[in-house]
C-alpha cells in the first residue's frame, strides 16, 4: 500500500519539522522565553499577596457601595435570567425551575458585578461620585453582570451547536490541549492581560513616562464624554466610515463585475486591480500626499493650475480634506474587496442566471435579483471588515495626509476635520508626556463602539443571509 | 483514503521514544548554549541615537568617534545603534526598556523633552555624575547652548547636536525680479516689501507664492526669544513649574499678525500639513517660491539640491520680528543623557564617552561631518582659525547667529513637561489663522486656553 507508506512518511516529516522548529525556536529565543518564564512565575508568586490584598480590601469596604453594586448586578442578572428562561420555554427546551433559574441568575449577577466594582474600587457607588459617574458605573456594572451570564445563555438556548469536526481528531485529549497551549498563552499574555491593564490605566491620571499616578475613578471617561473635541471626533469617525465603507464596497463590486467579464488579459487586469492592497496604508497615503500636497509641489494642483488655473485647498479645506482621506482609504482597501467579490462572482451558479434569462429577465434584473443576493455572504463579510478597517486601519492615511487637520474653530478648539477616534487616540497616547489615562479610556470607548457595531451587524443583517446554495 | 483516519503523533511507541530522545537532546543543547560562555571582562555600554543605520552619513561620523574612544580605552566597548529615527519614538523606546531594567546607557534626548526626562526619574543628571575636571570643561560651552540644558543651575543633559532655523532664498530668482541677491530681507516688514516686488512678477517667475515655511511652533519660539519675550511664565518654566502659556503677549501677537499678513496678501503657501519640513523643502527647491525658512540641519541637502535644480542658493539669518529684536535665537537639537540602574564602572564609562563625544576635537569633526553646530567656544575659535567658515559661508551665517545670541532666560528656551501639547496648540492657532480665517487674537486666546489646561493637568499629575 503505497498510500499508507506515503502517509506515514509525511506524518514523520511533519513531526520532524515541528520538533526541529521548536528546538530552534527555543534556542534562538531562549533569553526572551526565560524572561517570560520568570515574569510568569513572579506573577504566580504574587497571587497569594494579591488575594490577601483583595480580602483586606473587602474587609475594610463600607457596606453601602458593596450592597449597591451587588444590587445593580443582581437586578441585571435577574432580568437577563428571566428573559432567557422565557425564551427557553418558548423554544421548548427542557429548563430548570423558574425560581431556581432566577435565583442563580441574581446570584451570578451579584457576584459578576463585583468584577467591575472591584476594578473601579467601588468608586462609582461612593457618596462623593458625581451623578454622571454613578450612571456610567451602573451601566458598567450591569454590563459585567450580563457578560458573566452570557455563557449561561449559550448553554441554555444552545444556539448554533457545532457538529463534531470531521477531519482529524486526537486520540488523547491532553495532546490537543498541549497544542492549544501556545495560542492560549499568547492570547492571555498579549491580549487579555494588556486589556485588563489598559482598563486599569483608564482609571488613572498619569503622564507617560512619569511614574506617579492618581486614581480618578471614571473621571477620564466623563471628561471625554463632555469634551466637545471628542464628540466631534466621534461624529467625524461615523461620517468618514459611512463614506469609506459605501464607497469602497460599491466601487469594488462594480470593478469586480467588470473584471469578471471574459476579455483578453482579464487575469492581468485583476492582478493590477488588487495590487493597491499590497501596499501598506502609510505607503499608499504617501502616494496620495505626493498628489494632493499643496504649495505648488503637488501633482494634482500642478495639473489643475496648468489646465484650469485653479488650485483647490485639498488639505486645508475641511470638506476637501475629508474627501481626500476617504479617497485614500478607499483606494487602499479596494483591492481587498475586489478579491472577495471576484471570488464570489465565480461562485454564482451559471444555470440560475441562464434560467432567469430564459424566463425573460434582463441583465439588470439578473444582477439585482440573482447575483447580488448570491453575493450576500461576501457583502456581509466585507461590511464587517471594512467597518473595522475604517475605524482602525485608516490611521496611516490620516497621519500622512492631514494629521487630523485642518483645525475647526479658533486654534482647533472644536477639534480637527479629519481627527478620527483612532488618530486622536494615537495622538493622545503616544506623544511625549502623553495623558495615557485618557488615551486608555478612549481605547475602551473605541473598542466598545466597534464591538457594538459588529454585534449589531451580526444580529440585524447576518440573520437574513443564506449561506451556500 | 480520507484524511480523517490519520492520527497525528503518538502513533507508535518507537516514535514516542524518539521524541523523548530528541526532547532530551534539545534540552541539553539549550543548557549548553544558555550557560555563560566566559566572564565578561570588557565594560559594555549602549548608546542609542536617531541617525539611522550605517547608510546615514551622520551615523558614520558617530561610529568613527566611538571607534576612536574604544581605541583609547581598550577595556570599554561602545555599542552604537539607532532604535528609531524619530526623537519621540527613541525616547519612548528607551523608557520602556528602562521599565524592563534594560535601558541603554546613553540616550539622545530632544530639546523639548528635557523636562520630561528630568521628571521621569530614569536618568542621571550630568551635573550630578560628572567628575570635577569634566564639569570644569563646561565653561567652554556656548552660553545659549549651556543655558538651554541647565535646570536649577545644574546641567541636566550634555548638549550634542544643535541646530537653528535660517532663511533660505533663491538668488537666481531675486536677480530675475530685479532685487539685490546680496540683500535678503532681515525683518518681517522687509519680507512683506520684498514679497510685494516678487509677486508683481509672479507670472514671469512662474511661482506659486513668495515664501513658504512649515506651520510650526519652533519658529514662533525663536521669534519670541529674539524679542526677549517668554513662552511660558515662571521664567520659561525654569524657576518653577510653568502654569501659564504666554500666547496672548504682544510679542506673540506680532508673530501671528505676520502669518495673517502673509496669507492675506497671497504671499504665503504651505503644503497643507503642519511641521512638514520635507514637503516645504520640496516646494522651495522646485522653484515654486522664492524664500523659505528651515533648519540648518537641512543645509547640506539644500545646497546639493539647489545645484541640481540649477539655481543659486542664498542663506541668511532668520528674519527678525523688527530691527530692535536682537536678543538672539534659542538652540534646537538634542542632548545626550545617562540612564540610571547600571554598575558604577558602566556609568563612569558612559559619562567618559559623553565628554569624549563632545570634546573640542570631536565637536569639530561632528560639525564638519554633519552640519550641526559646534557647541564649544574653543571649537568655533579653532574652526575660524582654520578658515573653515570662510570656505563655508552658509555655515558661518548659522553659527554666528547662535554665537551672537545673549544667554538669558528668553533664549534659554522653555522647559515644560507637556511641551508637545503646547506646541500643538500654537501650531493649530497659526493653521486656523492661515486657513480658517480666524483673527490672531481669537486663535491665540484659544491656543492659550488649551495650553493652560495641558499645563494644569500635567502639574496636577506630577506635583511640584
Amino acid at each position: 500500500m503505497a498510500d499508507e507508506r506515503l502517509q506515514k512518511l509525511s506524518v514523520r516529516a511533519i513531526t520532524a519539522f515541528v520538533i526541529v522548529f521548536s528546538v530552534w525556536f527555543v534556542i534562538a529565543e531562549r533569553d526572551g522565553l526565560l524572561r517570560l518564564l520568570t515574569w510568569l512565575l513572579a506573577g504566580l508568586a504574587d497571587a497569594p499577596r494579591a488575594l490577601e490584598a483583595l480580602i483586606s480590601y473587602y474587609a475594610t469596604l463600607p457596606s453601602e457601595p458593596l450592597l449597591l453594586s451587588a444590587g445593580v448586578g443582581g437586578l441585571a442578572g435577574g432580568i437577563v435570567s428571566h428573559l432567557i428562561w422565557r425564551r427557553a420555554v418558548r423554544t421548548g427546551k427542557r429548563v430548570p425551575q423558574r425560581a431556581l433559574g432566577l435565583a442563580l441568575g441574581i446570584g451570578v449577577g451579584m457576584a459578576g458585578a463585583q468584577i467591575a466594582a472591584t476594578a473601579t474600587q467601588h468608586c462609582t457607588y461612593r457618596p462623593e461620585a458625581s451623578a454622571a459617574e454613578t450612571l456610567l458605573g451602573v451601566v458598567l456594572t450591569a454590563l459585567t453582570a450580563i457578560a458573566v451570564l452570557l455563557p449561561l445563555w449559550t448553554l441554555l438556548l444552545g444556539r448554533r451547536r457545532f457538529e463534531q469536526a470531521e477531519s482529524g481528531y486526537f486520540r488523547s485529549r491532553g495532546l490537543g490541549y498541549i497544542l492549544l497551549l501556545p495560542t492560549l498563552l499568547s492570547l492571555l499574555i498579549f491580549l487579555y492581560y494588556p486589556s485588563a491593564q489598559m482598563f486599569n490605566m483608564s482609571l488613572m491620571a498619569r503622564r507617560f513616562p512619569i511614574r506617579t499616578e492618581r486614581f480618578v475613578c471614571l473621571g477620564n471617561y466623563i471628561s471625554l464624554l463632555n469634551d466637545v473635541v471628542y464628540q466631534n471626533s466621534l461624529l467625524t469617525t461615523f461620517l468618514i466610515t459611512i463614506f469609506v465603507v459605501l464607497g469602497s464596497m460599491v466601487t469594488a463590486l462594480g470593478i469586480a463585475v467588470l473584471a469578471s467579464q471574459k476579455v483578453r488579459g482579464a487575469a492581468l487586469y485583476r492582478t493590477l486591480l488588487i495590487f493597491p492592497f499590497a501596499l501598506s496604508p502609510v505607503v499608499s497615503a504617501a502616494v496620495f500626499q505626493a498628489m494632493f500636497r499643496e504649495g505648488g509641489s503637488g501633482l494634482i494642483n500642478y495639473l489643475l493650475d496648468l489646465t484650469l488655473g485653479v488650485q483647490p485647498g485639498w488639505l486645508r479645506d475641511a470638506m476637501l480634506a475629508r474627501l481626500v482621506v476617504v479617497f485614500a482609504a478607499i483606494w487602499n482597501i479596494l483591492g481587498f474587496n475586489i478579491i472577495f467579490y471576484v471570488a464570489g462572482l465565480q461562485n454564482v451558479p451559471r444555470d440560475l442566471q441562464e434560467a432567469a434569462a430564459i424566463d425573460g429577465a434582463n441583465r439588470v434584473q439578473r444582477f439585482f435579483r440573482i447575483v447580488l443576493p448570491m453575493l450576500a455572504p461576501y457583502t456581509f463579510f466585507l461590511l464587517v471588515t471594512n467597518v473595522t478597517y475604517a475605524f482602525y486601519g485608516i490611521y496611516g492615511a490620516i497621519d500622512m495626509l492631514t494629521q487630523g487637520g485642518p483645525p475647526i474653530g479658533a486654534a482647533g478648539a472644536l477639534g480637527g476635520a479629519t481627527e478620527m477616534l483612532i488618530y486622536k487616540l494615537y495622538q493622545d497616547g503616544f506623544r511625549p508626556g502623553a495623558p495615557i489615562g485618557s488615551a486608555a479610556a478612549q481605547a475602551v470607548f473605541l473598542f466598545t463602539i466597534v464591538a457594538g457595531l459588529t454585534v449589531l451587524q451580526f444580529r440585524t443583517i447576518e440573520r437574513n443571509i443564506t449561506y451556500g446554495g | 483514503m480520507p484524511i480523517a483516519t490519520i492520527n497525528y503523533l503518538g502513533e507508535t511507541p518507537v516514535i514516542r521514544k524518539r521524541l523523548l530522545v530528541l526532547a532530551l537532546a534539545s534540552l541539553l543543547i539549550i543548557a549548553a548554549l544558555g550557560a555563560p560562555t566566559q566572564a565578561q571582562e570588557k565594560i559594555q555600554i549602549n548608546f542609542v541615537h536617531i541617525f539611522g543605520g550605517q547608510q546615514d552619513f551622520r551615523s558614520q561620523v558617530v561610529q568613527g568617534i566611538a571607534d576612536a574612544f574604544m581605541a583609547q580605552n581598550p577595556n570599554i566597548v561602545v555599542n552604537v545603534s539607532s532604535t528609531s529615527t524619530d526623537y519621540v519614538e527613541l525616547f519612548n523606546n528607551a523608557l520602556l526598556a528602562a521599565e524592563q531594567g534594560q535601558a541603554p546607557h546613553i540616550v539622545q534626548v530632544e530639546d523639548s523633552l528635557i523636562q520630561l526626562a528630568a521628571d521621569s526619574d530614569v536618568f542621571h543628571l550630568i551635573g550630578d555624575i560628572a567628575t570635577p575636571e569634566q564639569l570644569a570643561t563646561l565653561d567652554d560651552l556656548l552660553p545659549t547652548v549651556r543655558a538651554y540644558y541647565t535646570l536649577n543651575g545644574k546641567l541636566v543633559g550634555m548638549p550634542w547636536n544643535a541646530s537653528n532655523p535660517i532663511l533660505y532664498y533663491n538668488r537666481t530668482m531675486f536677480a530675475a525680479a530685479g532685487l539685490d541677491p546680496d540683500a535678503p530681507p532681515k525683518t518681517f516688514a522687509e519680507v512683506l516689501e520684498t514679497c510685494e516686488k516678487i509677486m508683481a512678477q509672479r507670472e514671469t517667475l512662474k511661482i506659486n507664492a513668495c515664501i513658504n515655511f512649515p506651520i510650526t511652533s519652533w519658529f514662533a519660539e525663536q521669534w519670541l526669544a529674539m524679542q526677549n519675550a517668554l513662552f511660558v511664565n515662571n521664567d520659561n518654566g525654569r524657576s518653577a513649574r510653568a502654569t501659564e502659556a504666554l500666547f496672548t503677549s504682544p510679542e506673540m501677537l506680532r508673530v501671528a499678525e505676520f502669518h495673517k499678513a502673509l496669507k492675506e496678501r497671497g504671499y504665503f503657501t504651505y503644503t497643507g500639513r503642519a511641521n512638514d519640513y520635507n514637503g516645504e523643502g520640496i516646494t522651495f527647491l522646485s522653484k515654486r517660491t522664492a524664500m523659505t525658512i528651515s533648519s540648518t540641519a537641512g543645509l547640506t541637502l539644500f545646497m546639493n539640491f539647489s545645484k541640481a535644480q540649477g539655481f543659486e542658493l542664498g542663506t541668511a539669518p532668520l528674519i527678525l520680528p523688527d530691527e530692535r529684536a536682537d536678543n538672539g535665537v534659542t538652540v534646537g537639537g538634542a542632548s545626550v543623557w545617562v540612564t540610571k540602574g547600571h554598575s558604577e564602572a558602566e556609568t563612569k564609562a558612559a559619562v567618559d564617552f559623553i565628554f569624549f563625544l563632545t570634546n573640542t576635537e570631536n565637536d569639530m569633526t561632528w560639525h564638519k561631518g554633519t552640519g550641526y553646530f559646534p557647541i564649544r567656544k574653543s571649537s568655533v575659535e579653532r574652526l575660524t582659525a582654520e578658515g573653515w567658515f570662510e570656505q563655508n559661508q552658509p555655515f558661518a551665517i548659522a553659527v554666528n547667529q547662535l554665537v551672537n545670541s545673549r544667554g538669558n532666560i528668553a533664549n534659554a528656551g522653555f522647559v515644560v513637561g507637556a511641551s508637545a501639547e503646547l506646541r500643538e496648540a500654537l501650531t493649530k492657532a497659526f493653521q486656523s489663522i492661515v486657513d480658517g480665517g480666524e483673527t490672531p487674537e481669537a486663535a491665540l486666546a484659544a491656543a492659550k486656553q488649551a495650553a493652560d489646561r495641558a499645563l494644569a493637568e500635567y502639574n496636577a499629575v506630577v506635583g511640584n
